[in-house]
């Protein structure tokens, strides 16, 4: 008997199926008619988690951890490495690790149950010894080198530093070399314990696929008698004010690189809400800085900013904020005119006609994500987790009205807490 | 292998020099057009190409401001039109790229595409130009200002720093050391009139390639194409590259402030010349250092612990093979030691026939996977039309029976005529 829900969208000519497993595992399937075949395991438990209650008792990971385990969960029961059998059967894997959460995928054409045995077998299970966690670090703090040598990736770092005093999200996600010396196998395991629960996994795939086989790999991994539920991440209390309003670092780079940051008030749960509230901010700020802004236009031709500015809005458990990034002369000058033009615009607003224009912009974006199959799986994968999906996301988008985006930007764009964060090219370039 | 659909290629010669290749795929719910104009990579004329794109993006003579030309593009539902200049070995493209939402998908069952492709032809044909005829001097300016600091800012990426240096050192008297997008001290004297001169060349004699990939039938798309693109007649043959010849063996080490140091290693392995050599090579790739199961990976990461990647990359066009690394700044030598030791083990046939069979199996599986998004089907038109290929559609089997016929025999002897030429190191 078919047991999954459908869920479809026929303007856009998509649907997919949907069953909670008795494992608590969530199991999304996705048919469509390509030549390639993608599954992605999500765990929702990412690099923010840090601090959580388990079963009333109070538990710390050091920061990387979940990156950590990333890698460790392709190591299988004799200690191979499962990228090999994925080889063996034509798969392609990969995984990441984000603050929200960490993902697992492989693509192939072909074996795809064999290659989503040896995905559901690794994620099911940690296998991993003293030492190879211990050669691990190594390879780990490479990673971290390599971040440490990007500069827009310390940009964002000090930024994050400098508007929260001690949110996750101050943290790097795969840690620091000397911090991911704390992370040892009993830590990992702990992690893997906790987190690595069904029904806190869940499974996306796409392609031609029979859900019963999918059911079927489902039974194989994961017990119907596991009960265990998620961990409540605790977040610590953070002021609305910033903790410095302004860092500065020399490294390698062609210009003044910044990032200006306003903290937003954060919303209370990561739920449709926060998602309309979202897509709101994106069209405010499109329609403040984006291309076709007189803001942009306008400082473009004098020189001021060029195709590296950039106008975001983020929001992640416990934060939300503003960040303007791009590289030129007077990232002090710059921020004044971003603060200012965000006053400005929160009384004057903006033309229903480009309100209407940039929404339909929107719309056209949104769709592409469908044309993407492996970013469409990781999608759904992790929206499971945030309690709508993408058709949601779609619909909700349609019907944001001129006064919801209106009185989100009044409310949201406050510029009271703002910092700004400045790479300045080291003088001596080569040597 | 089971593939039930492969990509359905057509090719089209429009006018002599002037080629479309395209592909009919309902899979997506948005289309893709490339235009490119084939050019020699050459250090004199890259920089104006460069900064002609720049140029091109910005406006046209029908929409006089950056605005104005935005505006257009969100009122096509955000249609992506973007102008960039990219590099096929000792090629440079000029390259017009369109991506727009599928006509199905508007909210009001517009003819998208025909009104895209006309903003497309309106981007090619009208540019803004002064009264002279030439590109208005003062944009041209501030445009200079952008591209040098674009250019300069590849330092921000110390893999694509150091890659660009090792090219630089292993050739430099040919093209292939020459940057794509052009070198400041050269775009610092170009002037309006000198954009004009690279205009005219691109639009009536360097040969075009049109790519397309999305849901319109062959009618709607020749429609398309002949209402907005039309190209006249030229007869501009693309030019073969440069045979590298191996200099002996240099090792060169840069300073840079930084917390790791990327290594290079530069060798020389003769041109492929047909197919089937390239087949061998894509083969020896996939074993030697282009997947994570291969013996980079597997053994100077995950045995070694000397890095978090090591990754071989070949030059299409060219008989050169780069394979890069980051590494602990005092593990350059020991990293360096042990990516040789790879590749005399490949010298030796030193793989099992299961590597062998796997790494054919998954370069035929990127082939007849293709169709799975519409960047990979458009890229795969442009890589044909560079080769020459007349016959895209029959060019997957040949590929794929090509690479079906690599013996171990044929990868060891590749490997053995590698000639490590150069070591760099920055930082």
């Amino acid at each position: 008997m078919d047991l999954f829900i459908t869920k479809e969208n026929t303007a856009l000519n998509e649907k997919y199926y949907f069953l909670k497993h008795k494992s608590g595992l969530n199991l999304t399937v996705i048919p469509k008619d390509l030549p390639t075949k993608y599954a992605f395991v999500c765990c929702n438990f990412g690099a923010a988690d840090l601090d959580y209650s388990s079963g009333g008792v109070k538990r710390s990971l050091p920061p990387g951890t979940a990156h950590f385990l990333e890698h460790k969960m392709f190591e299988a029961r004799d200690g191979h490495d499962s990228f090999l059998d994925f080889e063996k059967f034509g798969g392609s894997a990969n995984a990441y690790t984000s603050f929200e959460n960490t993902c697992y995928f492989f693509s192939c054409s072909d074996n795809f149950n064999e290659n989503l045995r040896v995905l559901l077998s690794a994620v099911s299970g940690a296998h991993f010894t003293k030492r190879s966690v211990d050669r691990e670090r190594r390879i780990i703090a490479r990673e971290i080198s390599m971040y440490d040598d990007t500069p827009s990736a310390n940009l964002s770092h000090n930024l994050m530093n400098a508007l929260y005093r001690s949110h996750p999200i101050t943290k790097k996600i795969s840690g620091t070399a000397e911090g991911i010396k704390q992370i040892t196998k009993p830590v990992l395991m702990q992690a893997f314990k906790d987190f690595y629960v069904p029904e806190n996994l869940s499974l996306a795939v796409c392609g031609k696929i029979d859900k019963d086989l999918i059911v079927a790999a489902a039974d194989e991994f994961f017990l119907a008698s596991s009960a265990a539920f998620r961990p409540t991440t605790l977040f610590p209390d953070e002021p609305e004010t910033v903790v410095r309003q302004t860092v500065t670092e020399q490294a390698p780079a062609a210009t003044n690189l910044y990032s200006v940051g306003f903290k937003c008030v954060p919303s209370g749960k990561d739920d449709i809400e926060a998602m309309k509230r979202g897509y709101a901010m994106r069209i405010a700020l499109t329609l403040v800085f984006g291309r076709s802004s007189d803001f942009y236009c306008k400082n473009y031709e004098k020189g001021v900013l060029n195709e590296r500015f950039y106008a975001g809005f983020t929001q992640t458990r416990g934060t939300a904020f503003m960040t303007f990034s791009g590289a030129g002369d007077d990232p002090g000058l710059i921020a004044e005119m971003i603060t200012e033009e965000l006053e400005s615009r929160r009384k004057t607003l903006f033309g229903k006609e480009e309100f209407a224009r940039e929404k339909k912009a929107t719309y056209a974006d949104s769709l592409a994500l469908f044309d993407i199959a492996e970013d469409l799986t990781a999608a759904y994968a992790a929206d499971v987790f945030d309690g709508y999906d993408e058709f949601d996301c779609i619909e909700a988008l349609k019907a944001l009205d001129y006064d919801y985006i209106c009185e989100t930007f009044r409310s949201t764009a406050s510029t009271a807490a703002r910092a700004i964060s400045v790479i300045t090219p080291t003088t001596d370039e080569r040597g | 292998m089971s593939f039930e659909k492969l990509p359905g290629f057509r090719d089209i010669q429009i006018a002599e020099g002037v080629r479309l290749s395209y592909c009919r795929t309902e899979d997506f719910k948005s289309s893709l057009m490339t235009v490119s104009f084939v050019s020699p990579l050459d250090k004199e004329t890259a920089s104006g190409y460069s900064l002609l794109t720049n140029m091109l993006s910005l406006a046209t003579a029908g929409y006089k401001t950056m605005r104005d030309f935005s505006t257009a593009k969100d009122e096509l539902y955000a249609l992506g039109l973007d102008s960039y200049v990219q590099r096929r070995g000792e090629l440079l493209l000029v390259t017009l790229e369109l991506s727009c939402i599928a006509d199905e998908y508007t909210l009001d069952g517009e003819k998208l595409l025909y009104k895209a492709t006309a903003l497309l032809g309106e981007a090619i044909f009208s540019p803004l130009l002064d009264k002279d005829g030439n590109f208005p001097q003062s944009a041209v300016e501030s445009e200079k200002v952008n591209l040098i600091n674009e250019i300069n800012s590849i330092i921000e990426n110390k893999q694509a720093y150091a890659v660009k240096r090792a090219k630089e050192l292993l050739c430099p008297d040919e093209p292939f050391s020459v940057d794509a997008a052009g070198s400041a001290e050269a775009v610092e004297k170009l002037t309006g009139a000198d954009l004009r001169r690279y205009y005219d060349k691109c639009v009536n004699e360097l040969p075009v390639i049109i790519t397309y990939a999305g849901s319109a039938n062959e009618e709607y798309l020749r429609q398309c194409v002949n209402d907005h693109l039309r190209f006249s007649p030229r007869t501009g043959k693309p030019v073969p590259p440069v045979t590298h010849r191996f200099g002996g063996l240099k090792k060169i080490d840069e300073r840079l402030d930084m917390e790791e140091r990327i290594l290079v290693l530069g060798f020389e392995c003769g041109l492929p010349a047909n197919i089937y050599d390239r087949a061998v090579l894509s083969v020896f790739d996939e074993i030697y250092g282009g997947s994570s199961t291969s013996k980079l990976f597997m053994n100077v990461r995950e045995k070694k612990g000397l890095c978090y990647y090591c990754s071989s990359y070949p030059s299409g066009r060219k008989n050169l093979f780069f394979v890069v690394s980051a590494v602990e700044r005092d593990s350059a030598g020991q990293a360096a030691d042990a990516i040789i030791k790879e590749t005399d083990a490949m010298r030796r046939g030193d793989f099992s026939d299961g590597e062998l069979d796997q790494a054919k199996k998954s370069v035929i599986r990127s082939l007849k996977t293709m169709g799975s998004g519409l960047a990979s089907l458009t890229g795969y038109m442009l890589g044909q039309a560079l080769l020459g290929t007349e016959d895209t559609f029959g060019s997957i089997e040949k590929n794929i029976n090509a690479i079906e016929s690599v013996t171990r025999g044929d990868v060891s002897a590749l490997a053995q005529r590698f000639k490590l030429e150069l070591i760099y190191t920055l930082g």
